[in-house]
């Protein structure tokens, strides 16, 4: 059952007012924002309306040019990216960022290799073999990662992630080209980490009816700017939302 | 996860060893590639070592510098991708730490070489902090450009004696002594960088190292810390060069700011990695061993235009073979024997 706005928690991360320009485009403006544990928050949006800077911004890629992004009351938006991921932000990528050369396994490796605690590595080191296994790449482990198929290599990415237990995990495109059958196990992954293991997510997505199913709360971007909040069916249904970026009513929303 | 698979913890181990883990092919499959510059090495080693010849032992020591040198480069070349033109800076670092304590002090050559790898290796950090806001090709325009100023400081510096250099005692008594002193040196900074880099392919580093030279922003974000790494990376080749250039220093017995910051020797470095085959431990000491002595043996027999030439030619004829480095020939050739 999904959680609804009722029963949520605090905020994990809450962005307040964060802007960037690049040059003399104004990416976004003024974006604020809550996040909950066990919360998976879908964002929709045309292209070009901050969609991804956004995520750029929360994972520490990009700094903001003003705001503030707190992640369970600390401030991380002037940090470095290694440092937001080290507190517990990770992120995937709309096209797939494996490390060809590495083996499944090995790419697993790559954020637990600094890790000071030997302890801290051993146990990341054994979810990287159960999120394999999870992700139903348990045959692949040791292909090199450029022998992926496309889908396969969103798996790895995703996996990744999760094996760093993170707080929050932001996810730029998840379903974009990928076979039926990966998005059903990205889907119920998503949902049993968020239910579970009470992790939140950030989606972006043009797969809206996908994005419905997923999400517990639903928030429309344009021109940099919040356009819309609320439940997914209800912004679905937003005047503004359907004028900006949906063109027509989605089929079955409220 | 509240209830681990139960597969996982017994197929835990096999996170500690991911070098080996496609088991016997692996293995038999390295050895090919390893045995080229393994015989390179020993031949060169054996080959200066029994003939006792000094013309003979000086060319392997220089051989074993560019081998050192090369492992080093491959550090941060070869494992985090960052083409570096610089290696020769660090080289003249070491160098003149040398002969300046040297001359300044009347402290035994072979003392100083400790401060020489700790005064490259800081000259490195001091340029790696801000150079690694470059990347790709303007990081290695930014190391070559460096050589430049190193040397141009050198030549204005009363330190370091200006254009007319510096000159130090020697450290054995007799050139045949020192020689043979020189080689074996060489050849331990070799065995000590070779072992370097093998033994960095099987820590934990080596992913993320691998991770930087082929997506820097996504290791970033998946938290590793790039900036900390390249500059270890970095410290550590420098570090060897310093070695290498001090040892050069107390050889030499004297050193000036154009042959020490010699650009060519910076090149030479990266051509014997790339010819070799880079990201690897043993490619480096394949390049450095192959290219060194052919450079060597043409330059014996056809002084002059024509040995650079052939030289040059060559190295077009080996990168055309194997534009991933003659130790991956192994792997060509047996790859074509299953071609149908």
């Amino acid at each position: 059952m999904r959680r609804r706005a009722e029963s949520r928690g605090a905020p994990v991360l809450t962005v307040e007012n964060v802007s960037k320009r690049f040059g003399g485009v104004q990416a976004v403006r003024d974006v604020s924002l809550d996040l909950h544990g066990g919360e998976v928050l879908g964002v929709i949006g045309p292209n070009g309306s901050g969609k991804t800077t956004t995520i750029n911004l929360l994972s520490g890629a990009h700094r903001p040019g003003k705001g503030s992004i707190r992640l369970l009351g600390r401030e991380i938006a002037r940090r470095p990216a290694h440092a937001v991921a080290g507190l517990g932000v990770g992120r995937t990528f709309q096209n797939p960022r494996v490390f060809s050369s590495l083996t499944v396994l090995q790419n697993m490796y790559v954020p637990v290799a600094h890790r000071a605690s030997a302890t801290v590595r051993k146990q990341m080191a054994e979810r990287a073999i159960e999120w394999i296994d999870l992700v139903g790449l348990g045959d692949l482990t040791h292909r090199v990662a450029n022998e992926l198929s496309g889908g396969q290599q969103k798996l790895v990415e995703f996996a990744r992630v999760m094996v760093q237990q993170p707080i929050v995990v932001l996810m730029d495109e998840p379903f974009a080209g990928v076979h039926p059958l990966v998005k059903d196990v990205l889907y119920a992954q998503i949902r049993r980490s968020a239910e579970d293991l009470g992790t939140a997510f950030l989606v972006v997505s043009h797969e809206v009816p996908d994005l419905v199913a997923l999400s517990d709360r639903f928030l429309c971007m344009a021109q940099g700017e919040v356009l819309v909040e609320g439940e997914p069916e209800d912004v679905c249904a937003h005047p503004s939302v359907i004028e900006a970026y949906l063109g027509a009513p989605l089929k079955g929303a409220a | 996860m509240s209830n681990p698979t139960t597969r996982a913890p017994e197929r835990a181990g096999q996170l500690k060893t991911p070098a080996t883990d496609r088991g016997a092919t692996v293995i038999l499959r390295r050895g090919r590639n390893v045995a080229l510059p393994l015989v390179l090495l020993a031949a060169t080693g054996t080959w200066g070592a029994v003939t006792g010849d000094t013309a003979n032992l000086r060319i392997a020591g220089t051989v074993l510098m560019y081998v050192a040198l090369a492992e080093g480069w491959n550090l941060l070349g070869g494992y985090a991708g960052y083409l570096n033109f610089g290696t020769v800076i660090f080289v003249g670092v070491g160098a003149y730490t040398t002969a300046i304590l040297v001359t300044e002090t009347t402290m035994n050559a072979l003392l100083t070489i400790p401060l020489a790898a700790v005064g490259a290796a800081v000259v490195s950090v001091a340029i790696g902090i801000p150079g690694f806001r470059l990347r790709g090709d303007y990081f290695a325009v930014a190391t070559f450009v460096l050589t430049l100023a190193a040397r141009e400081l050198t030549n204005v510096l009363k330190v370091t004696g200006g254009s007319n250099g510096l000159s130090l005692p020697p450290v054995a008594g007799t050139l045949q002594a020192s020689t043979r002193l020189f080689f074996f040196l060489f050849l331990a900074l070799a065995a000590v960088s070779v072992a370097l880099c093998w033994i960095t392919e099987r820590t934990r580093w080596f992913s993320a190292l691998v991770a930087i030279r082929e997506d820097e922003d996504a290791a970033e974000v998946l938290g590793v810390p790039t900036l900390t790494l390249k500059v270890v990376a970095f410290a550590l080749g420098a570090a060897i060069a310093g070695i290498a250039g001090s040892l050069y220093a107390a050889q030499s017995l004297y050193i000036e700011p154009t042959g020490t910051f010699d650009f060519r020797i910076s090149l030479a470095v990266v051509v014997a990695v790339v010819l070799g085959g880079k990201g690897t431990w043993y490619g480096p000491l394949a390049g450095a061993a192959l290219t060194q002595l052919l450079a060597t043996q043409l330059f014996v027999r056809l002084q002059g235009v024509w040995d650079q030439v052939i030289f040059g030619a060559l190295l077009i004829v080996m990168a055309l073979l194997a534009p991933r480095g003659i130790t991956q020939l192994a792997s060509r050739a047996r790859g074509r024997r299953f071609q149908v």
